[in-house]
């Protein structure tokens, strides 16, 4: 036999394991239910610390107080300048290649900003970028002018607005309102004239010589770089560039800018990061946040941690000592992972107002978080916003932003290992499974090899199914094949045997007979030779009696069939046999011990019955000794009636005990005058079978001898 | 003086049958049915001949017991097993024993006869060595007909009559074909084709025991054997 069809157990069992799978899904399931509550966990975190932080801003209203700017311009529209501290030393040549250190300071004002009451023509194709920084001392600024008409101050114009200039409108610190216009004849350092009550005329405006400023032209506009001591600095701040494009009417027609110069009420706020709160702010920030403080209109009063820093799973020291499959894995997840990046595109770098969801829920009184993506899509952010309360009066909003960044190296570092301890578990569980199932498939394979040569073609028994000591069901399969095969051997041994045992039987009433008639033929006397005869015919009765025997176990399977069932008493049955056998075998005792005092009743033939006591006594006889008892008991017991027969003498072999009957076996070894074929209890057999009983043989406890017992089912008995 | 047979036979009727044979043959027979009754008669008188069955009632081994000590007692009396169990090992272990002949008891009356004669003949011709010789040589192998012995190459092999009748019949014409049947009746046996087998084994194995590179009993495959010379 070989397995052609269908799978083996090896490959179901690796089919079933891939159940295993489910380990990792549910796994990752756990995983992002993780990340839920490491989310909402940052968010109470976050909360809690903003409101930390709004308690102690709250506690320093002065400081509020110093840089809120609530002047009368309009809130909504202009601007408002937060100015954060410069790293780099800036030079003021007109060149902005010292501003490519702060990429994220960069804003663009384009036509659709022009300031309205300034500007008399439709926009044109002019653009403005600046970007903005302080030192402890100075205020610098550039601008980048896209302009197609490049306008400069004719050298005898008396009038400061008939060419391109930049307009500046500032407040000083106590809180005197200036204008400054700036124009220039020619490239280079550039002329800051302070107007006084007639705009644009030369001839009234002073020169203000404390604001450094240098004038460049480069490929379609200008740049123009500015310092402003920070002296001169209040609250208020806007500058506008005026283009102007038709020289001959010299009149102007773009203004683009931060705000309106012309009156006080219209300038937009600025504030330069003042050291102490700032630092007070850097000692509580954490490197992964960024802390604002807003004031009611959302502008930016301090900032600190400007950027984010990234704070990335692994550090470099610890790939070294790493193992090659740990490498390995690293690469694995570095692919199938997503990583928190490095870089992230961060729009509120340089923002000067921050009106994020949170904050603007904040202003309402409610602290808030929101989490937005950054604008690249690389990073979740997460802001936390509380309001500052002085007085029941709303000072600002407080708002802390951090990166999920820390949630996603948590997130990664719970999957790495979920992902390697599911590939162990699920190798070592494969493994496991694999080398049961092998072994399994051994043993299955072994025993169908051994059951496959065990018997010949012939149904010959060839060899022995060795059993096993191992208890299971494949065990007891192989327990079952070897006691089968045993039985199947000890039958063919029977049929093997039967011929010589029957030449063994025939050969001695054979000898009797031709002995007899060799005698005859050299008898004289007609009376030897009689006598002769007799023997020979007594030869040929015993040659008889062996064939009657013989056929006697195939008749009485005929006979079961047809035999009559009716309920008889078996104890009286039992007393007449055993008076009979008390009469006929007068070499042996039979005491009889009828237990029950009632009669006990069976459904059954009472002949069959009779013929198997027979049987059972014929056993008896052969191996007990002269003149010893032969015990026949009738009882009663739970589970019907139990007829036992004991004799003296050699007991059976322990391994024969419970297959006395099963095969038609002799132990005998003795040469007896009766022909021994094992049939008797194989006939002993069928009738306990057709009476639904059950037949055993013991040895005595004292090993003085054997028992047989046959066990009768209950029956109801007649009234 | 007659010569003394014991039969110990626990069957009744075989017994007396071969009682009345062997008396007519005009021997003495003295019958036993057990073994403790053959062992006390032994004691006191040794038989010149002890034809012994083996199972004896519920003794199974009672006469192979028998046979140990009657050899025990004489290591010339010659013995005869005459039993109904033929299987190899039986006749094996009577044999070795130190019986000098296995038979089984389908052999009929005259065969017996025939056999329990040339037993005496044999004792007769060692007691009496100087009589005439009847020695047939066939190179090495020597036949003495008298005493029913066998040299070969000078050194004496141990056999039973059933062996010597085998040997002296293969022997005496070098070359020609015995079928069993033949052998069969020339050794005054009825067995079947395999007990012949058996025994040209154990006869080329005696042989053999004297000499490494016998060869001379030749099996003629569907046909029998025959003796070859070299």
């Amino acid at each position: 036999m070989k397995l052609t069809l269908g799978l083996s157990i090896r490959r179901k069992l690796l089919i079933a394991s891939l159940s295993l799978l489910l380990v990792p899904w549910v796994g990752y399931r756990y995983i992002q239910d993780l990340e839920h509550q490491l989310r909402a966990e940052q968010e109470q975190q976050l909360l809690s610390r903003a409101a930390m932080i709004s308690t102690i801003m709250a506690m320093h209203p002065e400081r509020f107080q110093s840089t809120i700017l609530t002047g009368e311009n309009n809130r909504n529209t202009a601007h408002h300048l937060y100015i954060r501290p410069l790293q780099y030393p800036i030079t003021v040549d007109g060149y902005a290649n010292d501003w490519q250190h702060y990429p994220e300071r960069l804003h663009t004002l384009n036509a659709q900003q022009a300031i309205a009451g300034d500007t008399q023509a439709s926009a044109q194709d002019i653009e403005i970028q600046y970007q903005m920084g302080s030192t402890e001392e100075s205020l610098y600024l550039v601008l980048r002018v896209q302009d197609d008409k490049l306008i400069y101050r004719a050298p005898n114009a008396t009038r400061l607005d008939q060419s391109d200039h930049l307009r500046l409108g500032l407040t000083d610190q106590q809180g005197r309102f200036s204008r400054y216009w700036l124009s220039t004849i020619s490239p280079g350092w550039v002329d800051v004239h302070e107007i006084g009550q007639h705009p644009g005329k030369l001839a009234y405006a002073k020169t203000e010589t404390r604001i450094k400023g240098e004038w460049q032209e480069v490929a379609g506009g200008y740049t123009i770089e500015l310092e402003i001591p920070l002296e001169m600095l209040g609250g208020h701040f806007s500058f506008a560039f005026v283009d102007v494009d038709d020289p001959i009417n010299k009149a102007f027609e773009t203004a683009i800018g931060t705000g309106s110069t012309h009156r006080k009420a219209s300038l937009g706020t600025i504030v330069i990061a003042t050291p102490t709160l700032e630092k007070l702010l850097q000692g509580i920030q954490k490197p992964s946040e960024r802390i604002w403080v807003v004031n009611p209109e959302y502008r930016v009063v301090s900032l600190a941690g400007g950027g984010f820093k990234q704070t990335t799973g692994q550090s470099q020291q610890t790939i070294k000592q790493d193992t090659v499959l740990s490498q390995i894995m690293r690469i694995i997840f570095r692919i199938v992972l997503p990583q928190p990046p490095r870089y992230f595109e961060d729009e509120l770098m340089g923002v000067s107002r921050f009106d994020d969801p949170a904050v603007k829920q904040a202003h309402d009184g409610q602290p808030a978080v929101h989490w937005r993506q950054s604008s690249d899509k690389n990073l979740n952010i997460l802001t936390a916003a509380q309001p500052v309360y002085k007085d029941n009066k709303l000072l600002g909003v407080v708002a802390i932003e951090e990166t999920s960044g820390s949630i996603l190296i948590m997130q990664n570092k719970a999957l790495e290992i979920l992902i390697s301890l599911s590939l162990l578990s699920f190798l070592v569980t494969t493994l496991i499974l694999l080398s049961f199932a092998t072994r399994l498939s051994y043993r299955i394979r072994h025993l169908r090899n051994e059951a496959d040569q065990a018997i010949g073609n012939d149904g010959r028994v060839l060899s022995e199914i060795t059993p096993t000591c191992i208890h299971d069901e494949i065990g007891d399969l192989n327990h079952s094949f070897s006691a089968m095969l045993e039985r199947l051997t000890q039958y063919n041994l029977y049929l093997e045997t039967m011929a010589s045992k029957l030449a063994h039987e025939l050969r001695t009433p054979i000898s009797v007979v031709r002995s007899s008639l060799d005698n005859l033929d050299s008898s004289q006397t007609e009376e030897e030779a009689s006598l002769y005869r007799q023997r020979a015919k007594e030869g040929i009765d015993r040659l008889s009696g062996i064939l009657t025997r013989m056929s006697e176990a195939t008749r009485l399977e005929q006979t079961l069939q047809q035999e009559d069932i009716e309920v008889f008493n078996l104890s009286s049955l039992v007393r007449a046999c055993s008076q009979s056998y008390a009469q006929t075998h007068t070499l042996y005792n039979f005491p009889l011990c009828l237990a029950c005092e009632e009669d006990i009743w069976l459904k059954g033939s009472p002949d069959l019955i009779a013929q198997l006591l027979d049987k059972l006594v014929d056993n008896a006889r052969d191996f007990a000794p002269e003149g010893s008892d032969i015990n026949i008991m009738l009882d009663q017991n739970k589970d019907g009636s139990l007829l036992s027969i004991c004799n003296k003498g050699p007991t059976l072999p322990e391994t024969m005990q419970g297959n006395l009957f099963d095969s038609m076996v002799s132990l005998r070894q003795e040469k007896t005058t009766q022909p021994h074929l094992g049939l008797g209890l194989y006939i002993v057999r069928l009738i306990t079978e057709f009476h639904h009983g059950q037949a055993s043989a013991h040895n005595l406890d004292d090993a003085s001898g054997v028992r047989f017992e046959i066990q009768f089912p209950r029956i109801t008995t007649p009234s | 003086m007659n010569k003394r047979i014991a039969i110990v036979e626990d069957e009744p009727i075989i017994r007396q049958n071969y009682e009345d044979a062997l008396r007519k043959q005009g021997y003495e027979v003295e019958s036993f049915a057990d073994r403790h009754s053959a062992e006390q008669a032994f004691e006191l008188r040794l038989p010149d001949l002890a034809l012994l069955d083996i199972g004896l009632g519920s003794d199974a081994e009672g006469g192979f017991e028998l046979c140990r000590k009657l050899r025990a007692q004489s290591s010339t009396l010659p013995i005869i097993f005459l039993t109904a169990r033929d299987s190899d090992l039986d006749t094996i272990s009577g044999l070795r024993l130190g019986a000098d002949d296995y038979l089984t008891k389908d052999i009929s009356l005259p065969n017996i006869c025939a056999r329990i004669a040339a037993f005496f003949r044999r004792i007769e011709a060692n007691s009496a060595p100087e009589k005439e010789e009847t020695i047939i040589e066939r190179g090495h192998l020597k036949l003495d007909m008298n005493r029913f012995t066998i040299t070969w190459k000078d050194q004496a092999l141990d056999s039973s009559l059933t062996e010597f009748w085998i040997i002296h019949a293969l022997a005496l014409h070098p070359g020609h074909v015995k079928s069993r049947e033949k052998l069969m009746q020339v050794a005054h046996i009825v067995v079947d084709d395999a007990t012949i087998t058996s025994h040209i084994k154990r006869i080329r194995k005696k042989f053999q025991q004297l000499d490494q590179s016998f060869l001379c009993i030749d099996t003629v495959y569907g046909a029998g054997y025959r003796w070859q010379e070299k």
